[in-house]
């Protein structure tokens, strides 16, 4: 079997890939049958790479001798490329659109809990960018809601690093100094995520892909962005339909910049921007 | 190509720390000499003790002024002083202390050293052919007896001895002290270059992330665009289909309105129709016993034609009622065959025409209103024995097909030309100069009714086929009375 670094994958091949997806699900838990081919064969042929093997039949063999292997496979694929504040404009429409409706809502029904979620968190760039946006937007008044900023991802390697918020100086440089001095603290070699802001991040292990219920309930906000695009349209259905049945009335999904939810669920959402991808569940029908 | 990994900057400051560590060592090797040349003098008052601290001060001097140099900046200069300046002090002082077999040549070697390391390699190589032509010549020198020895003949036993032990005492610390030099120096290097290819790597595995994401993205945005444009597509067949319905509505609702009229018409008519015709008998019955007829059979003539024409309108009126009037069919089971002879029976058939009957399926059972059947079927005869004014072909067939009933009315008359082909349908089109045109517009109504289809097609002076597709099974359930 010769190996393609295109990600074309011959019906043989693709055969082979299923049975080895299969065997890390049983062997690991983790699920990539459903994520996108191309992108499965792709990065599995880089780690392959990496490790020395050349045939698909080996790197099982290697599995089996190497059960820690499974957790780097998974590390491997799925990809963690994420920023602060990576879509700017998304940002910036947030504040602009949804955080004045979403508190005057809460406002006048006389609610102070905020619960945000950032579905497929990486290295936990994007729910500490949300912590700070929302803690920016709310200023003082912010001690007076009870905010939570959930953060999950599929596979972590260190819980514990994420959680101390150091990041190195290349990562948040471009940042602009209104938000780098606020919300940070730099030690001469790395920036530290400020306490108060990393106490509002809540990182917890969680496979969007299971076919567990949602998690969390009642979500005001989800951030999902590039996530669904590693995935084939059947899953990425599924996963839209637990975001949405997360979601609180109302609520609002954000997504990434060439994902968009799929028709079924378009219906049931209200588009706010389709540029910043922010979409708003209206009302609970169709639960 | 990785070539310059060094920066310049760098490879200045390592011969700078070199110059340095080197220096110091020579300062602290010349030091501990003096200190043993002192220590030894204590114990023994005939040793040479000034000729050697003059030496030694000398050596001292070349040492610090290197640092120095080599601390203001001027670390090239240092490098090429210190080791110009050790290549002297050999060449001088080796011959001075027991000649070429003596301890002070090995002074050579640390000069040797020193260019390697503050200069460059090929440096190192110059001097140690510098030292090897110097140390030479120190035997030419010597065997001539040129230079005046330092050392009496009388204490060499004495001196000779302590001073080559002393020496190579201390360079074999030197010796070790260079080599953990030299060796920390590489395992630094390797180090960085672990550490640069660490960094390396791990960039590379960002780039990829990256570059994953980009096509995933890409994947995506291509899957997004093909669901768009199949959903287009099905967008536009809804939309056609929609148009199609509009107009189907148009059509019907302007059938409506023409049924109403015509209905409310034709009723109006019917009446004054009938006290026409009512008069006409009444006359014909008068004249029939009067010799009027005899004398003016014309009267006669035109009272027929008087009928005739008034049974046309009639017919007329009937036609417009009953497309106004077109109700739901009302189904029974019946054979084709019975509704086809009853049809036929209503309409005369002209003797120059020729009738086939291709009955495939003639005792096929029809769930259909046969009244309205037949009347389509009147229709369809009709006009294909209008079509043959010369005479012609007409023939009737029936085929059953999944479910279907095919039924064909084909003439061989002048046929329809194209351009009207399509309106043949239409309410109120008509090519002959009598009729309305509501005959085919009442069929097709009729036909869409019972959930099939009248289709026609034509070839100019060949002729024209009308094909009525019924399913045997009319789906319309009200009224119906058929086996259920």
């Amino acid at each position: 079997m010769v190996l393609k670094m295109e990600g074309n994958v011959t019906e043989h091949q693709e055969a082979v890939l299923d049975v080895l997806l299969e065997k890390v699900y049983r062997g690991s838990g983790y699920d990539f049958r459903e994520y996108r081919r191309g992108t499965v064969a792709r990065r599995l042929e880089r780690r392959m790479l990496a490790t020395g093997i050349r045939t698909y039949f080996d790197y099982m063999h290697f599995l089996d001798s190497h059960p820690e292997e499974y957790e780097r496979f998974a590390d491997y694929l799925t990809i963690k490329v994420s920023r602060f504040f990576r879509s700017t404009y998304t940002f910036q429409q947030m504040t602009a659109l949804v955080l004045p409706e979403l508190l005057l809502g809460k406002k006048r029904r006389g609610e102070y809990g905020l619960n945000f979620w950032s579905a497929g968190c990486a290295h936990g760039e994007e729910p500490h960018s949300m912590a700070i946006m929302l803690a920016d937007f709310l200023g003082g008044a912010r001690f007076r809601y009870d905010i939570a900023v959930y953060a999950s991802d599929v596979s972590y390697l260190d819980l514990d690093g994420l959680r101390s918020g150091v990041y190195p100086a290349s990562d948040v440089e471009d940042l602009p100094h209104s938000i780098l001095d606020k919300y940070f603290v730099f030690d001469g070699r790395n920036y530290e995520v400020r306490a108060d802001i990393r106490q509002m991040v809540r990182f917890f292990n969680f496979d969007l892909t299971s076919r567990d219920g949602p998690p969390l309930p009642g979500m005001d906000c989800i951030f999902c962005c590039n996530v669904l695009i590693y995935f084939e349209r059947q899953l990425q259905e599924r996963v839209l339909e637990k975001l949405y049945r997360s979601l609180a009335v109302p609520g609002y999904l954000v997504l990434g910049e060439v994902e968009t939810p799929t028709t079924a669920l378009l219906t049931k959402l209200e588009c706010l921007d389709s540029k910043a991808k922010i979409y708003k569940k209206v009302n609970a029908n169709g639960e | 190509m990785v070539q310059n990994v060094v920066l310049p900057e760098e490879e200045i400051s390592r011969k700078a720390g070199a110059i340095r560590t080197l220096s110091l060592l020579w300062l602290g090797t010349v030091a501990v000499g003096e200190i043993v040349i002192i220590l030894i003098w204590l114990f023994n008052p005939f040793f040479i003790v000034l000729p050697l601290t003059l030496v030694d001060m000398t050596a001292l001097a070349i040492g610090a002024v290197s640092y120095w140099l080599c601390r203001s900046g001027r670390v090239n200069f240092a490098g090429y002083f210190f080791t110009v300046g050790v290549v002297l002090f050999g060449s001088i002082v080796s011959p001075l202390f027991g000649g070429f077999v003596g301890p002070m040549a090995i002074t050579y070697v640390f000069a040797i050293l020193v260019a390697g390391m503050t200069i460059n390699i090929r440096a190192s190589f110059y001097i140690a052919a510098l030292s090897g032509a110097l140390y030479l010549a120190t035997i030419g020198i010597e065997s001539a007896k040129l230079l005046p020895s330092l050392i009496k003949p009388e204490s060499e036993v004495l001196v000779l001895p302590s001073l080559t032990v002393t020496v190579r005492v201390i360079f074999f610390f030197m010796a070790a002290f260079l080599s953990w030099f030299a060796a920390s120096g590489l395992h630094r290097a390797l180090q960085n270059i672990r550490s640069y290819a660490a960094e390396l790597q791990g960039a590379y595995e960002k780039l990829q992330a990256g570059e994953e994401e980009l096509r995933a993205s890409n994947e995506e945005l291509q899957a997004t665009e093909e669901e768009l444009r199949v959903s287009n597509e099905e967008l536009q067949a809804t939309n056609e289909e929609l148009k199609e319905t509009q107009e189907q509505l148009i059509r019907s609702e302007r059938l409506a309105a023409i049924g109403q009229l015509a209905g409310g018409v034709g009723h109006e008519l019917r009446n004054p129709l009938g006290a026409i015709k009512n008069a006409v008998y009444y006359i014909r019955g008068k004249l029939a016993k009067d010799d009027l007829a005899e004398k003016e059979p014309r009267v006669m003539e035109f009272l027929d034609i008087m009928d005739d024409e008034i049974n046309a309108s009639n017919k007329i009126i009937n036609d417009l009622l009953g497309f106004s009037r077109v109700g739901k069919p009302s189904v029974l089971p019946t054979p084709v065959r019975r509704v086809i002879e009853d049809a036929l029976a209503r309409v005369p058939i002209p003797e120059n025409v020729e009738l086939t009957k291709d009955l495939g399926a003639d005792s096929t059972q029809i769930t259909v209103d046969s009244g309205q059947i037949q009347q389509v079927l009147v229709n369809v005869i009709t006009n294909a024995v209008q079509a043959m004014p010369e005479g012609g072909k007409l023939t009737i067939s029936t085929r059953e097909r999944k479910g279907f009933l095919e039924l064909g009315v084909t003439d061989t008359g002048s046929g329809i030309a194209d351009e009207v082909r399509g309106k043949v349908f239409e309410p109120l089109f008509t090519t002959r100069a009598k009729g309305i045109g509501l005959g085919l517009a009442v069929s097709k109504s009729i036909i869409d009714r019972h959930g099939g289809k009248i289709e026609v097609k034509s070839a100019a002076n060949k002729g024209t086929t009308f094909t009525i597709i019924l399913p045997l099974e009319t789906p319309v359930q009200e009224g119906s009375v058929g086996k259920q």
